[in-house]
């Protein structure tokens, strides 16, 4: 229907204007419709809660720096003396955090090989059962014995990663706060890599039903507006790379969007997400009047994925004691066993927001437009 | 004490205290350079050189607010001028002054900043005739490196009330970065450097430039009469820039009170309360020291031209367009925003004259031997009105004037002010100012001194 | 007598000469000589230099002096300047840089055309051949024999103080580069008795006009030549180098440069120029630094396009619905913009057709026009309706009156006036405000679906905005209708063809003139108003190489007739 109004499109030939809109997927000739989104915030889902770490939680870069030194044979009074010291100490000697991992007699960086330094035994998120929050998914499809409560639907869900990383203090605050390591990858990421879309198409958005939802890598980075945030109604070329293409049946009620499960896949840049994946994805998207959407994207996400993010930011950026976590997710991770009995993957939960995008393909074919309140979309 | 070390010659000291480098540190005016009052150089008798400034603010004050209760030099200070209070003995206000149109349009704005600076009240907005600060940049400025400099604070190059000759306002830097390398780039000639070498290449442009003005007579004969005028200020400039590279190639006399200002970073230009703010103290920083050092004597400070497009960060509306569309509050009897504005600039003033008078000199400071006018387009900006006009002067240009005075005229022509100052600079022909009913003779005499 | 062909034969016309002796028998009120002078632009300086000297050469910031707006142009507001202290200043420190660069190791093999017989000395034949040929070039015309003395002589002096030939040469070129003749457009006429208070220009000041107006650059050597030998004087040599001009790919230089002075992109009374924009991004998240730097473009590209590419007829600016867009621009129009891009490449300007149930039409819904005539926090109808009446139509718009009592509209105990359309009524409904605002706010208020920003805003709670109006006679609701209305009226055509003309003399039509652009804007209005047939049409018409003398500088007529 709409592409008949001539609109050609050549090499930066002439785009289509909003005449022709209403385009994509409706094999059954009904009219659909197709939102297009870009990712314009992603970061762990916290939940703090004063009980998760009796023993008083890992703290930060100090703390953690303290730990490590008294685990290498200094007093606790020499340790906060070096730390204090920019990690040097009395004799002017500087201790070497990264490289403090002994292997065949070699000093070895403890990122790339954290089986190098003995188990430290960080602290992990104590509690299960109602009573006990963090954000996340019931992934296991029934109760589990260390099931959380999620705050918002207070099912019984399943978040071992939080478990790994709530005793940190970097990660002990609450939306809108984030994460202060993941906040500036994201920001960092935002100017230089290629821009995370998803759609999502059905026959009137407007109203509950069953939709389609698709995640893409884009060609096109983002752009940002005037405050800071991604700039909504920016025009996105979809990435044809399958790795980063992932289609869920989903549906519409009350305003939020749930998906069936599936696999879930986007690739990053390195210093934020190389890869982002999930298996047994869950999703739950509010459309907010303004056109964005704010939720949680889950699942069961391959532990070393996310361990590899904080390795290669560092332990001072990522503010964590890395191989310390790097034991501990492998302890805890709770899916996909290996041939060893080793689990590969763990349940983790993300928060997420979209803001509305023109997505096209490659060929200039507008594939998604932009909803928002008060745009002309509407 | 002054005994003591009167034999000592300037360049013993500097010599002797500073093996003979250039002079970077600022060193309090030694005693033994000045005289007995501490006003002039022991070695030439010569006075310090006075200098004159003009400050514009666009759309005045909120009316009857700022006018004291007394006149003369015991007033109180009201409150909505109470920044300016550390000022006050160096300070004179006056008030109750009009501008007269004589049938002509009122361009919004314009006339009355027009008028208090040329004297004159044009038919249209584009004409502009010579202000009065070349005049007194003529009587004191003639062997400065700058004859003067113009700048604006919200980033306005036509945002200067200042003009030579006939031909339009003199552009204003809006840069402070790019007037920090012109006056103390690498042209800069420390006063207090111990050692000076004349560098040939500046002799070399010298000498271009005084082959360009022999031809001035050749060209003026065959310009037509009706450009003969730009003509002349094109060579009227050649000539400044002669006067700056003769000044370059001389060793400047010693100024205790000179040191070079820090080079600060480029801020923000634009025109909120906030990026203006910070731009008026950068240049203020800049004027302060380029007067220490000799480099001027006189300056131009505009915020935009006219209609101040100042603005609040977060606030839909401008200055200007509050003082048309805010309500004036049925309690308060005033504008409440507008007002606020007002005080804003009220501040930056203060600022700007406090950094003058923050460089010693002697027992006094640069504002003492300063003359700052600050003057503005309408008495009351919400109806563009001509009358109930404020202006100040702050500083004594070296004792020209007396300070601390509120002077109530009763509807004269606000170029008496132009006319007082011009009076205290000792002009030639400054007995009368201004065109039509603008025109004065009679100047604020309580503030003059007597010669 | 005597004196007055010394006078011309100096400046090199013979052909003027001859005239103005045979003109002289026939009339007992001699010719007179008279040079004017324009200041060159910031902008034709770097661009003279540029193409003198190639684009290797670093020009650093000389928009010292901004210029002002006469009569509706920057370009009649030059004819007023000087080159004041501050830009003189500023002049001589980029003449030394330009003339080091010239002389330096890089260049001068390029440049000079000839080597010193010693480079610690002066050397007058290589100095005399450089001085010459770039005297020409910088000086629109060729060198007097006593310029070229002087400069040599400069050369000679510089060279022998600084024991070098280069910068003996440098201070010759920055001598030429701050002189009069070369700061300012110098342009030579005659005052013929036959056409009395209209001065003819000489063959190189047509030859500059020409240039400048075409091109917004100085005479290329073929134009220079074509006046050296007075074919330029010829109405067969003039249209050869009209069409000359009008061919090449630089038409699109002066194209741009005309519609930059036209569309008041550099400020209009209070609307501060597209690089002065501040429009609260607060307010307005889409509006980034990108819009701003990409406004300008969308409309100059627009009208490339169309007038010159595509050789379209200027009225279907207003009712066009193609244009040029960035990604930054598309997301403020709301519309997607599909493109190529390389990841981190070049920002595209990318093409775009918008559809017939898009707002946007034309250059008036266009950023550089709604939001360079706007307050920084809100739309103003006022402000846009005066603006296309000044810049579109040529219609002066009286500024407010002085002593107005604004109490009528600041009565406290009625605090109607909220809303822009409540305002804007009391603006309308009182007498003393109506005559003016009556012409202005209804324009602007069919534009207020469009916010400061540009972007398109539905009415909100329902409020039906009252966006009709009438131009001229002809009523409108809504800007569509209005975009229809401009383009229809006689008016714009008028305005397009009296400012062009306008531009390029650098002074407002005689009555005479008048009457021709009257004729002229007929004739386009029937076979289309085309950019090259105007160009072509202004330019072959003897009045454009005209001056006039200024009213009060007006001599009386001969009373020995």
């Amino acid at each position: 229907m709409a592409l008949s109004k001539g609109g050609v499109l050549r090499d930066g030939g002439i785009a289509l204007g909003l005449g022709a809109l209403f385009l994509l997927g409706a094999s059954t000739g009904a009219l659909a419709e197709t939102r297009g989104y870009a990712i314009s915030l992603i970061h762990t889902a916290t939940y703090p809660g004063k009980d998760d770490c009796p023993q008083g939680g890992n703290g930060g870069n100090t703390e953690i720096q303290e730990r490590i030194l008294m685990r290498h044979g200094y007093t606790r009074e020499q340790a906060e003396r070096i730390v204090a010291n920019e990690g040097k100490d009395d004799n002017g000697h500087r201790f070497n955090f990264e490289m403090r991992g002994q292997l065949d007699g070699h000093a070895v960086g403890i990122g790339d090989f954290p089986t190098s330094v003995p188990d430290p035994h960080i602290e992990t998120v104590v509690g299960a059962g109602p009573g006990h929050f963090a954000y996340g998914f019931n992934l296991a499809g029934h109760p589990t014995p260390d099931s959380f409560e999620d705050p918002e639907t207070h099912e019984l869900v399943q978040n071992q990663m939080w478990r790994v990383l709530g005793c940190f203090a970097v990660y002990q605050v609450k939306h809108p706060v984030i994460p202060y390591n993941e906040a500036i990858a994201w920001d960092t990421a935002e100017d230089d890599m290629p821009a995370w879309l998803l759609s999502i198409s059905g026959e009137d958005l407007r109203h509950d039903g069953d939709v389609t939802v698709t995640f893409d890598r884009s060609l096109d980075i983002a752009m940002r507006d005037t405050h800071g945030v991604l700039l909504a109604g920016s025009s996105y070329v979809i990435d044809s790379d399958p790795r980063s293409h992932s289609v869920f049946k989903g549906h519409i009620k009350d305003g939020v969007l749930t998906v069936e499960p599936g696999d879930f896949a986007m690739q990053g840049e390195s210093q934020f997400y190389a890869v982002l994946r999930f298996k047994q994805t869950h999703l739950r998207l509010k459309l907010k009047p303004d056109g964005t959407l704010v939720g949680l994207i889950g699942g069961y996400q391959p532990w070393l994925d996310y361990y590899y993010y904080l390795a290669v930011r560092s332990e001072v950026t990522a503010q964590v004691d890395v191989p310390g976590t790097y034991y501990a997710m492998k302890r805890l991770a709770d899916a996909f066993p290996d041939p060893s009995g080793q689990n590969t993957a763990i349940s983790a939960a993300y928060y997420l927001e979209a803001v509305p995008a023109f997505l096209t393909s490659a060929a200039g074919k507008l594939v998604g437009t932009a909803y928002m309140s008060g745009g002309r979309a509407n | 004490m002054m005994g003591a070390i009167k034999n000592l010659s300037r360049r013993k000291v500097l010599r002797g205290m500073l093996g003979g480098a250039a002079v970077t540190v600022g060193l309090p005016l030694l005693e033994c350079f000045l005289n007995e009052n501490g006003t002039a150089y022991a070695a030439t008798g010569k006075a310090l050189t006075p200098c004159f400034g003009t400050w514009f603010f666009g759309l005045g004050l909120t009316p009857k607010l700022w006018v004291p209760k007394q006149t003369g030099n015991k007033y109180t200070l009201p409150d909505h001028i109470g920044v300016l209070a550390p000022l006050q003995a160096k300070m004179n206000l006056y008030g109750g002054m009009q501008v007269f149109l004589d049938g002509k349009v009122n361009q919004n704005h314009i006339s009355g900043a027009q008028c208090q600076m040329t004297g004159i009240v044009t038919r249209t907005g584009t004409e502009y005739n010579t202000s009065f600060d070349t005049l007194i940049a003529d009587q004191i400025g003639k062997r400065s490196r700058f004859r003067s400099l113009e700048v604006d604070c919200m980033g306005d190059r036509r945002g200067s009330w200042s003009a030579r000759g006939d031909n339009g306002k003199s552009p204003a830097e809006i840069s402070p970065l790019a007037l920090y390398q012109r006056i103390f780039g690498p042209e800069f000639r420390d006063p207090n450097a111990a050692h000076f070498v004349p560098d040939p290449a500046v002799m070399l442009r010298h000498s271009v430039l005084s082959a360009v003005s022999e031809q001035r007579q050749a060209l003026t004969q065959q310009v037509s009469a009706w450009d003969r005028a730009r003509l002349d200020e094109y060579f009227s400039s050649v000539r400044d820039l002669e006067q700056k590279l003769q000044v370059e190639l001389e060793k400047p006399a010693p100024l205790p009170a000179c040191t070079v200002p820090q080079k600060e970073e480029e801020p923000d230009i634009g025109q909120l309360i906030d990026q203006v703010s910070k731009v008026n103290r950068q240049f203020a920083q800049l004027i302060a020291h380029a007067l220490a050092c000799g480099q001027t004597q006189v300056f131009n400070v505009s915020r935009g031209s006219s209609l101040s497009p100042l603005r609040e960060r977060g606030q839909t509306s401008g200055y200007h367009q509050m003082t048309h569309e805010e309500p004036i509050d049925a309690t308060l009897g005033y504008q409440i925003k507008c007002k606020w504005y007002a005080e804003q600039q009220m501040a930056m003033l203060r600022d700007f004259v406090q950094t003058l008078d923050s460089i010693r000199e002697g027992d006094g400071t640069l504002l003492d031997r300063t003359v700052v006018y600050a003057f503005t387009d309408h008495g009351e900006a919400r109806l563009h009105s001509m009358k109930d006009y404020m202006a100040f002067t702050f500083g004594s240009g070296g004792g020209r004037m007396k300070t601390g005075y509120y002077l109530a005229d009763e509807g004269g022509a606000a170029t008496r002010v132009g006319l007082t100052i011009m009076q205290a600079f000792g002009l030639p022909n400054s007995d009368a100012w201004g065109t039509e009913t603008n025109h004065v003779v009679k100047p604020f005499s309580e503030v003059l001194v007597a010669a | 007598m005597r004196m007055q062909i010394h006078h011309l034969l100096r400046l090199g016309r013979p052909l003027i000469v001859a005239a103005a002796l045979a003109l002289s028998a026939l009339l007992p009120w001699p010719a007179q000589a008279e040079m004017s002078l324009i200041r060159l632009t910031p902008e034709q300086y770097l661009r003279t230099i540029h193409d003198i000297f190639g684009l290797s050469i670093r020009v650093d910031d000389n928009k010292v002096e901004p210029g002002f707006r006469d009569e509706g142009l920057l370009a009649i507001g030059d004819r007023k300047l000087t080159v004041g202290s501050a830009e003189l200043e500023r002049y001589e420190t980029l003449a030394q840089e330009i003339a080091l660069q010239v002389v330096d190791a890089k260049h001068r093999p390029i440049l000079l055309g000839c080597k010193p017989k010693a480079e610690d000395a002066a050397d007058e034949a290589c100095a005399t051949q450089f001085i010459s040929k770039v005297g020409l070039l910088l000086f629109r015309r060729p060198l007097t024999a006593a310029e070229l003395q002087q400069y040599v002589s400069t050369h000679t002096r510089g060279a022998a103080q600084m024991h070098s030939f280069n910068t003996g040469l440098a201070a010759a070129l920055s001598e030429m580069l701050v002189s009069p003749e070369f700061l300012f457009r110098v342009v030579r006429s005659t005052d013929e008795a036959a056409h009395p208070g209209t001065l003819q220009l000489d063959a190189y000041s047509r030859a500059a006009r020409l240039s400048f107006f075409l091109w917004n650059a100085t005479p290329d050597r073929e134009l220079l030549a074509a006046a050296q030998s007075g074919r330029l004087m010829t109405a067969a040599g003039l249209q050869q180098q009209v069409d000359r001009l009008l061919d090449s790919p630089r038409l699109e230089d002066g194209m741009r440069t005309f519609f930059i002075d036209m569309l008041a992109f550099g400020g209009l009374d209070s609307d501060p120029g597209i690089d002065a924009l501040s429009i609260d991004t607060g307010f307005y998240p889409k509006f980034t630094a990108n819009v701003q730097a990409d406004a300008e473009e969308q409309t100059l590209r627009t009208i490339v396009d169309h007038l010159l590419y595509k050789n379209k007829d200027y009225r279907d600016l207003f009712t066009t619905r193609d244009t040029f867009l960035t990604p930054a621009l598309a997301a403020l129009y709301d519309v997607p913009l599909p493109r190529q891009q390389e990841l981190g490449g070049a920002v595209p300007w990318v093409p775009y057709h918008f559809s017939d149930s898009d707002p946007y039409i034309g250059l008036l819904t266009q950023v550089s026009f709604l939001s360079l005539h706007s307050h920084p926090g809100r739309s103003s109808p006022t402000r846009r309706g005066k603006a296309l009446r000044e810049i579109f139509l040529c219609q002066k718009v009286p500024p407010p009156p002085g002593n107005v009592d604004f109490s009528l509209v600041q009565n406290t105990s009625d605090p109607r006036y909220k809303t822009v359309r409540q305002r804007l009524t009391v603006h309308r409904n009182e007498p003393m405000c109506a005559g003016c605002h009556k012409i202005m706010d209804p324009i602007g208020l069919s534009f207020e679906n469009f916010d400061t920003a540009a972007e398109y805003r539905r009415s909100e709670n329902g409020a039906q905005i009252d966006a009709s109006g009438d131009l001229s006679g002809k009523p409108f609701v809504g800007v569509q209708q209005l975009a229809q209305v401009i383009r229809d009226d006689p008016a714009t055509t008028a305005c397009l063809i009296n400012r062009a003309f306008s531009y390029g003399t650098q002074r407002k039509p005689t009555a005479a003139e008048q009457s021709w652009l009257t004729r002229l804007q007929g004739q386009l209005s029937q076979s289309g108003v085309r950019w090259r047939d105007l160009m072509r049409d202004i330019t072959l018409n003897p009045d454009f190489y005209t001056d006039v003398v200024p009213a009060n500088y007006a001599r009386t007529t001969s009373t020995l007739h």
